[in-house]
């Protein structure tokens, strides 16, 4: 129950009542008041625009019962005289239900003050969380839309065009595919590091003037201004050092995370390709010197006696091997006119049975030239091969070793119609 | 010096005014500061403030916040009142100028001058100014009452339930908006000021190029969007509005930020990278980039705290407290901004203080050796001024 206060204006005070004959606010407010007065209309002059203030009812003599509103929560409230001993209760009985309201109405106004001030703050966090969470929303939908996009593009373009273009054409291919859809760069432009400053390679849609970054940066990727981005990497070309490249990209609508990450992935892949390329023409040139080494290695020709030469055949022999020192022996036969062939196979690992045919169609082929061919070192797996093949040896002569059989030929050059064996 | 604090949250300003002033009154206050809820007919709150107390020689000042904290107890709604009874060894002037809105810093001018003159031959030796920052977008009045008053000046913005439409600042039975009231206290009393807030800086320190206003436009030849996402290592297009609040500048006229202030950003402009802040920032100042998390803001009241316990060696004893504390970090902290005054409470057991959650603070930076840095317009920040009676001065009676 609030602070109640029982105030009489009038010097003859009920009882129970405090006489304040000219009671002021401080008296009248802070909590409920009953007041006395015979005289309640002057009263009511007398208090003004406080009634409108105060919390409490004026009791004054009249007709039982009857009441009025002097205030929005100041009644008049008439008593008879025989009331006046059980004022202070009847006061009470009076005012008590309003008290009760009062502080209700007060605890109600607190929690509603109270919620709305909690249901302001979770509707600010509300839309400022909605607000962020759309914007995060919408963003996320088109950058994955465009990173889907700008992966199946680069795929493409890894499996078809990059791959059967020449390295020529690919500075073209680069900023093309760059300003294609669905990229919609505006404008691509590749740089290679040349002379004292950067050599334009190819341009392709509008790009406004950018200052090219010093050549050797260490940044990989760098935004100039919030709509353009120069990538920095290594394009190795065949045959010559990597040179620094640039590749700037415009966006009108600005660059973002996506953008960014997509054209560091490029570069990456385009480096890479050139790499491949380079090094693909290094292993072609490898390859090709091998081959010849090897060739040139596999039919040494070694004169051995005026007119004579021995052919050492040395570790394992294939049929595309020996069909090459056939072609080269029997070059060197005709063209050098010689008299005498030894085929050493002293060196020789294994030969299969076409292998060994072939050295014995040799054979025959250099008597066919009016030479003589010996075949020397031959192991008894060849030899058995041989005897597999139903070779004749009687065609062909044969000799334990060069040195036996220079031996022979010699001494038969030595003898005048010295006998061919075979 | 004696010192009251009180507490309503009743809903009828005067019924609320009264029962502050009743409890208030066993010391006879010679002035009474209120910080209260928006919520309140102020002229009817200062009825019932009178009434309680009993008199009307007592000078009220005051202003609205967005909700109080108290000795006891803190809320959205309500008010809280202090009472300063010094026996007649303080004296207390206090003045209200409106037309803040007009130019911010003549009318600070004006009412700091208006104080002084007060005062007469009374050197004012601390002073605590509210204003209402609702109605200016240019806040000068840390300078405007720089050019009135030479000692050290705390105090902070008025504000509301967080509706930012109107606030209002008190002297008396003037309550107005668009104004700035300062109160000077003279006389024999000690006091100690401090401020901070707990934010940590980070990265390198940038120089403002560009400004205007509330607004940078470049730090270190760059926007200054584009400056703060250097210093975090994130892109610009990576702020969001989460960012408000957490990031904030740490300001000073030197590169080695003595005497420091810090500025919230209040929103940033993407198409030209400039920020907005809470209060104006110079050119040529310096500033670093600050971000903040909750037990960071807490742990800047032990801060606050620590710079104001080294005044102990004054054998200095407070009487009563004033705290301002930003809106801000009420938003910040959510539910733990009560710990804010638990902390004020446990490093000071029954020291009678009150205090509200305001749109800016101000204060000097207290240094180690006792001296105070020029008046500082601060943002995040949490000020704390203990009052108490000048060493070997008899209790007031």
């Amino acid at each position: 129950m609030s602070r109640r206060r029982y105030i009489s204006v009038d010097a003859e005070a009920p009882p129970g009542f405090e006489v304040i004959s000219e009671p002021t606010r401080r008296d009248l407010r802070g909590g409920m008041v009953a007041l006395w007065s015979r005289d309640p209309d002057a009263l009511v002059a007398r208090l003004g625009p406080l009634c409108a203030k105060i919390r409490g009812v004026l009791l004054c003599p009249g007709e039982v019962g009857r009441r009025g509103l002097l205030g929005p929560h100041l009644w008049r409230y008439e008593v008879r005289d025989e009331a006046l001993p059980l004022l202070v209760d009847l006061a009470d009985a009076f005012l008590e239900p309003y008290d009760e309201i009062f502080e209700l109405r007060d605890a109600l106004a607190l929690r509603d003050l109270e919620l709305a001030r909690e249901r302001g703050d979770r509707m600010t966090l509300v839309d400022k969380l909605e607000t962020e969470t759309k914007a995060l929303r919408g963003l996320l939908v088109a950058r994955t839309a465009w990173t889907a996009a700008a992966m199946t593009a680069l795929v493409e373009l890894n499996a078809g065009e990059l791959e059967r273009a020449r390295t020529a054409e690919l500075p073209a291919i680069i900023v093309r595919f760059l300003t294609d859809a669905p990229l919609a760069l505006a404008g691509a432009e590749l740089w290679f590091a040349g002379g004292y400053g950067w050599e334009l390679q190819a341009r392709a849609g509008a790009l406004r003037e950018v200052a090219l970054p010093r050549r050797g940066g260490a940044e990989r990727i760098a935004a100039v201004g919030d709509d353009t981005l120069i990538a920095r990497f290594d394009a190795q070309v065949a045959g010559g050092a990597a040179r620094e490249a640039l590749l700037v990209v415009h966006r009108p609508r600005g660059v973002d995370e996506a953008e960014r990450s997509f054209l560091l992935l490029f570069t990456l892949q385009i480096a890479a390709t050139y790499r491949g390329r380079a090094l693909h023409a290094a292993l072609g040139l490898a390859i090709a010197g091998k081959d010849a080494l090897i060739a040139e290695l596999s039919t040494p020709v070694i004169q051995v006696w005026d007119g004579t030469v021995c052919v050492p055949v040395i570790g394992s022999i294939e049929a595309e091997r020996a069909a090459q020192m056939t072609g080269a022996l029997l070059d060197a036969v005709a063209a050098r006119g010689l008299r005498h062939v030894i085929v050493d196979f002293t060196g020789a690992a294994t030969m299969d049975s076409q292998t060994v045919r072939r050295f014995t169609d040799l054979a025959r082929a250099i008597g066919l030239l009016g030479a003589s061919c010996t075949f020397t070192g031959i192991s008894a797996a060849v030899a058995q091969v041989l005897v597999g093949l139903g070779v004749d040896l009687r065609e062909i002569a044969t000799e334990r070793s060069v040195d036996a059989a220079l031996r022979r030929l010699v001494g038969d050059a030595a003898r005048p119609g010295g006998r061919r064996r075979g | 010096m004696r010192a009251l604090s009180a507490t309503s949250t009743r809903l009828d300003a005067y019924e609320a005014g009264r029962e502050l002033g009743e409890a208030l009154a066993a010391i006879e206050p010679e002035v009474v500061v209120i910080f209260s809820s928006i919520h309140y007919d102020l002229g009817e709150q200062r009825e019932g403030l009178i009434d309680g107390l009993g008199r009307e020689d007592v000078l009220i000042f005051g202003g609205t916040g967005d909700g109080f904290f108290e000795t006891a107890s803190s809320s959205d709604i309500g008010v809280a009142a202090l009472g300063l009874s010094s026996g007649g060894a303080m004296r207390f002037y206090a003045h209200l100028e409106r037309d803040l809105g007009v130019d911010s810093r003549a009318a600070a001018r004006r009412c700091g001058a208006a104080v002084r003159a007060a005062a007469g031959d009374a050197p004012v030796r601390l002073a605590m100014v509210l204003f209402d920052g609702l109605a200016t977008a240019d806040n000068r009045v840390v300078e405007g009452l720089g050019e009135a008053l030479d000692c050290p000046v705390f105090g902070g913005v008025t504000s509301d339930d967080r509706k930012l439409e109107t606030s209002y600042v008190v002297v008396d039975g003037e309550a107005h908006a668009d104004a700035v009231a300062v109160l000077a206290l003279c006389g024999d009393f000690d006091f100690v000021v401090g401020v901070e807030n707990g934010t940590c800086p980070v990265g390198e320190v940038g120089r403002v190029d560009a400004a205007e206003g509330n607004t940078i436009l470049r730090i270190d030849g760059r926007s200054a969007l584009e400056f703060v996402a250097d210093r975090l290592g994130k892109s610009p297009d990576a702020f969001t509005h989460q960012d408000i609040g957490v990031v904030n500048f740490q300001c000073s006229a030197r590169a080695d930020m003595r005497d420091s202030l810090y500025r919230s950003i209040a929103q940033w402009r993407r198409e030209s990278g400039a920020l907005e802040t809470f209060g104006p920032v110079e050119v040529g100042q310096y500033v670093r980039v600050a971000l903040v998390t909750s037990d960071e803001l807490l742990a800047g009241i032990d801060g606050v705290l620590d710079g104001v316990g080294g005044a102990a060696d004054r054998a200095f004893t407070p009487v009563a407290a004033l705290g301002i504390s930003c809106a801000g970090r009420k938003w910040f902290l959510g539910p733990r901004f009560a710990e804010e005054i638990e902390a004020v409470r446990a490093r000071f057991p029954g020291l009678p203080i009150i205090g509200f959650p305001s749109l800016g603070e101000i204060s000097p930076r207290r240094r180690g050796d006792g001296s105070y840095s020029r008046n500082l317009f601060h943002n995040v920040s949490f000020v704390l001024t203990l009052l108490g009676a000048a060493a070997g001065a008899p209790e007031a009676t």
